[in-house]
């Protein structure tokens, strides 16, 4: 019994080190953000505590990768630092992290660097995007409906057959 | 992490299994029902919810072990991460508890078998303090999480280890005196708490209202963990059907018609099998990405391959979806009440089991169907 209220004791001393699936709540520049002033180095704010901060890339409009220097992480801000300030463009962060539960997760990051042009309203400014595709599901909506109907039926019917 | 879902699955039996039997053996014999477990067997459950609760911690272990090396990722989850440090406790409270069975007649002891419970529950606690809930909101989160975990584990405990492990069914109208009402506080319980959790498992990070949470459930449909939690939701309906027929109609049975007496093993055990189906889609949900931020997990491709499979329209990071009744929402919503009254039927008819499970299994994916018919 004495052993079970030192345990007990010990469980309550363990501290609430709060962290999960560590979604982005801002950062600097923000999300869909046209920034004027030069940029050279970003800053991410999670909701919980990182543990972890991996495979970060930042790709301009081309494709092409952005040297960084590697993220430097305290508590639930990440920063970081690049080599030199971005040319103007649309920029994507992307990085995997993963939160002291255990669970990782992806996120990513779109902005544009420069004058917004006034000719063009909206810009844009998700330049990767995985869509799901608009697709007609009518014939398996009804396929799956008649089935079952049939199961429906044929459980019926083996309850009266059974019958004595 | 498929894994990492069936080793979950399993530590759900082995809880219940802990929790069922600690139970009982903390009650007078005549309250139980008719129990026949080997220590071994209790001895088993216990240390595999020790190894079972590990798989998580090894899971991580080795997403981060592939930058940091492995001795320093092994360190570094047990020692600073809330789910190894959790784990940690775990493990001594499941040497103690393995040691007191081994040592011990439990079956004949009501103390050391409740003191066996509280370890037991101290075991739960640990795992809601390694819970998503208890990481997002440590007081309130954490709360809600364990008394799920609690009212599931004594609840399904009793009944899966009535069920599978009942010898005869001689003593089954005492254990339902007490067992009935028992259910139902922790069928409350488990509900009330359960919606607790969702709250915080599924809200945006910045706003906890109900209309959040509402919308938040939504459009987590377009991801696996929404998916998971609607199916979850929609089985509670047949499960809540069969544990009244296992509770209340079973009374009537004895009490007006002891000639054709209830066959409460055979329902019992019809009822747990739809509990598997809902422990599998907890522990399937409990590996995925939570709905916090749907949009941002539209663009980095985290969509539900089940919903891209079934969704008409397109989806997009800025999509909001809507349901409404379409005639083919209806038809579905219509064959799923009906696969329900057969069920009903077939418990009443005392007709095959299996046919029981197969018109749960009916509802499941028409009430499925509706529903995913209906968004757009």
């Amino acid at each position: 019994m004495k052993k079970f209220v030192a345990i007990l004791c010990l469980f309550l001393l363990i501290p609430n080190m709060a962290s999960a699936h560590a979604e982005l709540v801002d950062s600097q520049p923000k999300q869909g953000e046209t920034v004027k002033q030069a940029v050279d180095a970003l800053t991410l704010d999670f909701s919980e505590e990182v543990k972890a901060f991996k495979n970060f890339s930042l790709t301009d409009e081309n494709g092409k990768a952005v040297p960084a220097v590697t993220p430097s992480v305290s508590g639930k801000k990440v920063t970081v630092n690049l080599q030199k300030p971005l040319a103007d463009g649309n920029y994507i962060a992307k990085w995997e992290i993963v939160a002291a539960d255990g669970h990782q997760s992806k996120g990513q990051l779109t902005f544009t660097v420069g004058e917004e042009k006034q000719q063009t309203p909206s810009p844009k400014k998700t330049p990767i995007e995985k869509p799901i595709e608009k697709t007609d599901h009518t014939t398996l909506y009804t396929g799956a409906a008649i089935l079952l109907g049939i199961i429906i039926i044929v459980a019926f019917l083996a309850l009266l057959k059974k019958k004595d | 992490m498929i894994y990492v879902t069936v080793t979950e699955v399993l530590l759900y039996f082995c809880f219940a299994l802990l929790g069922g039997t600690l139970t009982f053996y903390s009650l007078d014999e005549e309250k139980r029902p008719d129990v026949r477990m080997k220590k071994q067997w209790l001895l088993y459950a216990t240390l595999a919810a020790g190894v079972l609760s590990f798989a998580p911690i090894l899971y991580t272990i080795i997403l981060l072990g592939q930058d940091t090396g492995y001795w320093q990722a092994l360190t570094g989850v047990l020692f600073t991460f809330q789910i190894g440090k959790a784990w940690m406790v775990t493990l001594v409270l499941v040497i103690l508890l393995a040691g007191l069975i081994y040592f011990n007649d439990l079956e004949r002891d009501h103390i050391l078998s409740k003191l066996g419970l509280i370890l037991f529950i101290g075991i739960l606690v640990t795992y809601a303090k390694a819970g998503h809930a208890a990481s997002l909101s440590p007081t309130w989160g954490f709360t809600a999480h364990f008394f799920h975990l609690l009212a599931v584990s004594l609840w399904t405990g009793g009944l899966i280890t009535a069920a599978w492990f009942s010898q005869s069914t001689e003593r089954w109208p005492n254990f339902l005196r007490w067992f009935t009402p028992f259910s139902i506080v922790c069928i409350l319980a488990a509900l009330a708490s359960g919606f607790g959790t969702m709250m915080i498992d599924i809200a945006k990070p910045l706003d906890h209202s109900l209309s959040a949470t509402a919308y938040q459930y939504k459009q987590g449909l377009i991801m696996n963990y929404g998916e998971a939690l609607i199916i979850k939701h929609l089985l509670l309906i047949p499960l809540i059907l069969c544990a009244a027929f296992n509770g209340f109609y079973a009374k009537h049975r004895l009490r007006f018609a002891k000639r054709s007496p209830y066959a409460f093993i055979k329902w019992a055990r019809v009822e747990s099998i739809i509990l598997f189906f809902i422990f599998a889609a907890t522990a399937f949900m409990g590996q995925q990405k939570p709905p916090h931020d749907v949009a941002q997990s539209i663009l980095s491709g985290e969509t539900s391959p089940l919903f891209a499979a079934l969704y008409s329209g397109t989806v997009k990071s800025d999509t909001v979806l809507h349901f409404s009744m379409t005639y083919m929402t209806a038809i579905f919503f219509l064959i799923a009440v009906l696969f329900l009254v057969m069920t009903a039927i077939v418990i009443m008819k005392k007709r095959s089991a299996f046919i029981a499970v197969v018109c749960s299994v009916g509802y499941l994916i028409s009430s499925y169907l509706g529903v995913m018919s209906g968004l757009h």
